[in-house]
């Protein structure tokens, strides 16, 4: 068997194991008491989204007066947010699947934006949460864009302007996320064909043919239809049209910076695609905590990431109601002490700066961080 | 009325709106949901029923009348109704046999006997009280009567096995009085009979119907090893059997049968038809084919590791099988089959492989626990089959 090296977490596999069976017991306490609290939750969510939906595209409805305009753009901008990662995000992991409410079915839910949610699952819910931080299983770790460590050879055409493409990426995510499961770095090198990916570009183009006609035709004539009677009908159109714009673009900046604040912050620990051979679940329930970094906060904050700022927690039990893991935060840091392992936490603009700090050091050849193959254990983090 | 109607033209358009919405990405439920804010009966997707009476039958069943909305098509006697409930955040759902309520549209009425445990049936017969709203489906199921009707028919009940058989009647007397129709009916006691009263008055009031009401539970009540309970075992129990039905149908293999009750009775039922159409070699296929079956309990898990189970897998509308053994998880047996089936990491986690399980259970490796099959969403990797099972893969 595997014998854990000794450098971070559970000392031998005795340890590991008692380790595995306390995460596990965590886990099972808090799915024996899902029930109507939960459901509650999730329909709150849903209404909530419902409404402020209904409330910012109302809003927009008024053209340019900037009252309306502003807040009917924020408001809608905050009911994507919250669809997209409180009630998508969630449902779409499974976390109410018990349910057996339509409404709220993992497998068949459909999310706001240009993203079909069919790719997303793959990539995400497979493909991410399960070779979490592993270098080139785990697509999410750079996106095949950038680079993040020194795992990754610098290209000097593209890494030294990353921190830019960053920050238009992050405007125009939602655009990312739908063209993700293709793999478009694969495509340019030649590793996948065209053919290859002809299904799912399929599905991409559908999806967001159908966010686009949406957001940037239907709703902009609605509103010009609406606005016939008082003269008005272009400027209410283009009001609309830019309100959506502005709408989705507040959303894909929230979404990716909580997101990157995930996986990318400074102390994550990545990991050589041997260290997952013959993994064990209690490797694997290491290999998540030491891959994830916590965002500390208000509630506030907690809802609007969807409760993404207990990433740890949600790496550990993706499919446990998201609404629990601020419950079990707590337990999941006393046992982080207790087997030292270290449980990254730190506020909104720490985690994003020692992001941006990354993405900026890697942009030049060169780093420390390497992912080495020790058994199942992980390199030390960097300290940049 | 008991025909299938169609629906009003408000609710043609709601769904015709809800087609074109669509393609904006705006869901059906949520259009649904929407609807049900002004009033849940006018969704047109998912419906919904508002309790309107409720009525104490015996000491272990109610009856409940509800009142469905416009898009509801109406029903055929004899058909069910999936009714859900959500209790402790689960919905779940249950088949029942309505009866419909004469003078109002869409209105019907079902009788839902409390089984030992039974989740569903406890809390209708406890927590429900008359203004709430239950999930309802549109009506489904073949056990209706043939057209055009039959002079004679010849109905077998066990237990809550009635209520089908009950929607029949009414609707024959009430429409077709003069067909002759013919009830057999097993319950433990008169206490235990739901309709005891309805069907007296039945029986004295209607010419055609005959009505034999026997005290017996050698054809419904069994332990867990599928024989008559002890308690019972010491009683003279009168069971189905051909000189029975000689005696009070004398053409019986004639007439079109119709049989509801628990799977003894039904075994029961099978086995006397079958002899019939043995001994009868010119039309044995005829005489089988009038019999007519409807269970109303879904099938036991065997719970044994080593027994083979079928696997009736649909995705897209297509229907596909295979086998699995009971200590193979499905996943697995699939691949095995050589039709795989979608999934991700074969541990749990991701539920790329989530499909519906519309029938029969399966244990889950992780939790434990057994899953009955309501419809509900199960992870074919870590699912093993403990009985025949239908899925449904959404992918």
């Amino acid at each position: 068997m595997n014998r854990p090296t000794i450098q971070v977490g559970p000392r031998t596999v005795a340890e590991m194991n008692a380790f595995q069976q306390e995460v596990d017991a965590i886990g099972n306490e808090v799915r024996h008491s899902i029930g109507e609290q939960d459901a509650r939750y999730i329909r709150k969510v849903l209404y909530t989204v419902r409404t402020t939906e209904l409330i910012g595209r109302g809003l927009l409805m008024f053209g340019w007066f900037p009252p309306t305009f502003l807040l009917g753009a924020f408001i809608l901008g905050m009911s994507k947010i919250i669809e997209n990662m409180e009630l998508g995000h969630n449902v779409m992991h499974g976390q109410f699947n018990w349910m057996n409410d339509p409404r709220f079915q993992g497998d068949t839910y459909e999310w706001d934006g240009t993203g079909p949610a069919s790719g997303w699952r793959y990539t995400h819910n497979f493909v991410h949460h399960t070779y979490t931080n592993v270098i080139g299983l785990d697509r999410d770790f750079g996106y095949g864009m950038f680079r993040l460590s020194s795992e990754l050879r610098w290209r000097w055409f593209y890494h030294p302007i990353q921190f830019f493409y960053m920050i238009l990426m992050m405007m125009l995510f939602e655009w990312f996320v739908s063209v993700h499961e293709i793999q478009t770095d694969k495509l340019f090198a030649g590793k996948r064909t065209l053919d290859d990916v002809r299904p799912q570009w399929e599905g991409i183009k559908r999806k967001a043919g159908r966010s686009l006609r949406k957001e940037y035709v239907f709703l902009p004539l609605l509103g010009a239809l609406l606005a016939w009677p008082f003269g008005h009908a272009v400027d209410v159109a283009m009001a609309v049209l830019t309100g959506n714009f502005i709408a989705a673009v507040i959303r894909n900046i929230w979404a990716s910076a909580i997101i990157f604040c995930g996986h990318f912050t400074d102390g994550i620990y990545i990991f050589h695609r041997d260290s997952i051979k013959n993994e064990t679940r209690g490797q694997w329930y290491l290999r998540q905590i030491l891959g994830s970094s916590n965002i500390s906060g208000s509630r506030l904050m907690h809802f609007m990431s969807g409760n993404l700022s207990h990433q740890i927690e949600h790496h550990l039990f993706p499919d446990l109601p998201a609404n629990r893991y601020k419950d079990i935060a707590p337990q999941v840091r006393a046992l982080c002490a207790k087997y030292n392992i270290p449980y990254n936490s730190g506020s909104f603009f720490r985690q994003l700066g020692t992001m941006f700090k990354r993405v900026i050091r890697y942009s030049l050849p060169g780093g420390t961080q390497k992912a080495e193959h020790l058994e199942v254990v992980p390199v030390m983090p960097e300290h940049a | 009325m008991a025909e299938s109607s169609t629906v009003p033209l408000p609710t043609a358009a709601a769904v015709r709106l809800s087609g074109w919405l669509t393609h904006l990405g705006v869901s059906p439920l949520a259009f649904d949901d929407t609807l049900s804010l002004i009033n849940p009966l006018l969704t047109v997707h998912r419906l919904n029923a508002r309790i309107v009476g409720r009525q104490v039958e015996t000491g272990t069943a109610t009856t409940l009348v509800l009142q469905a909305g416009p898009a509801f098509k109406g029903l055929q006697p004899g058909q069910f109704v999936i009714v859900g409930v959500t209790i402790n955040g689960v919905r779940h759902r249950r088949a029942y046999s309505p009866r419909a309520v004469e003078g109002h549209p869409n209105r019907i009425a079902i009788t839902v006997q409390r089984q030992p445990g039974g989740v569903v049936s406890n809390h209708l017969n406890e927590h429900t009280r008359v203004g709430q709203f239950l999930e309802i489906e549109q009506a489904a199921g073949s056990f209706t009567l043939p057209s055009p009707l039959p002079a004679e028919v010849l109905l077998i009940a066990g237990g809550s096995g009635i209520t089908p058989c009950m929607a029949m009647l009414e609707h024959l007397q009430r429409h077709f009085p003069r067909t002759k129709a013919t009830l057999v009916y097993f319950a433990r006691s008169r206490d235990d009979r739901i309709f005891a009263k309805a069907l007296d008055k039945l029986a004295a009031s209607w010419t055609g119907f005959q009505y034999r009401a026997i005290d017996s539970v050698a054809n419904t009540q069994t332990d867990d090893s599928g024989r008559p309970s002890a308690a019972d075992a010491g009683r003279a129990q009168q069971v189905l059997s051909a000189d029975l039905l000689n005696q009070l149908v004398p053409n019986w293999t004639k007439v079109p049968a119709y049989c509801c009750g628990p799977t003894p009775l039904m075994d029961a039922a099978r086995a006397i038809w079958q002899e019939a159409a043995f001994g009868n070699w010119k039309d044995g296929a005829a005489i089988k084919a009038r019999l007519h079956l409807e269970a109303f309990t879904p099938p036991k898990p065997s719970g044994d590791p080593h027994a083979r189970h079928e696997v009736k897998l649909t995705h897209h509308a297509v229907d596909k099988a295979f086998e699995a053994a009971g200590d193979q998880t499905i996943l697995v047996a699939s691949e095995s089959a050589g039709q795989g089936l979608k999934h991700g990491c074969r541990q749990g986690i991701c539920h790329e492989c989530t499909c519906r399980l519309h029938s029969g259970s399966v244990r889950n490796l992780l939790s434990g626990e057994r899953i009955d099959g309501e419809g509900q969403t199960i992870q074919v990797c870590v699912s093993v089959p403990m009985s025949d099972v239908h899925i449904e893969s959404m992918a």
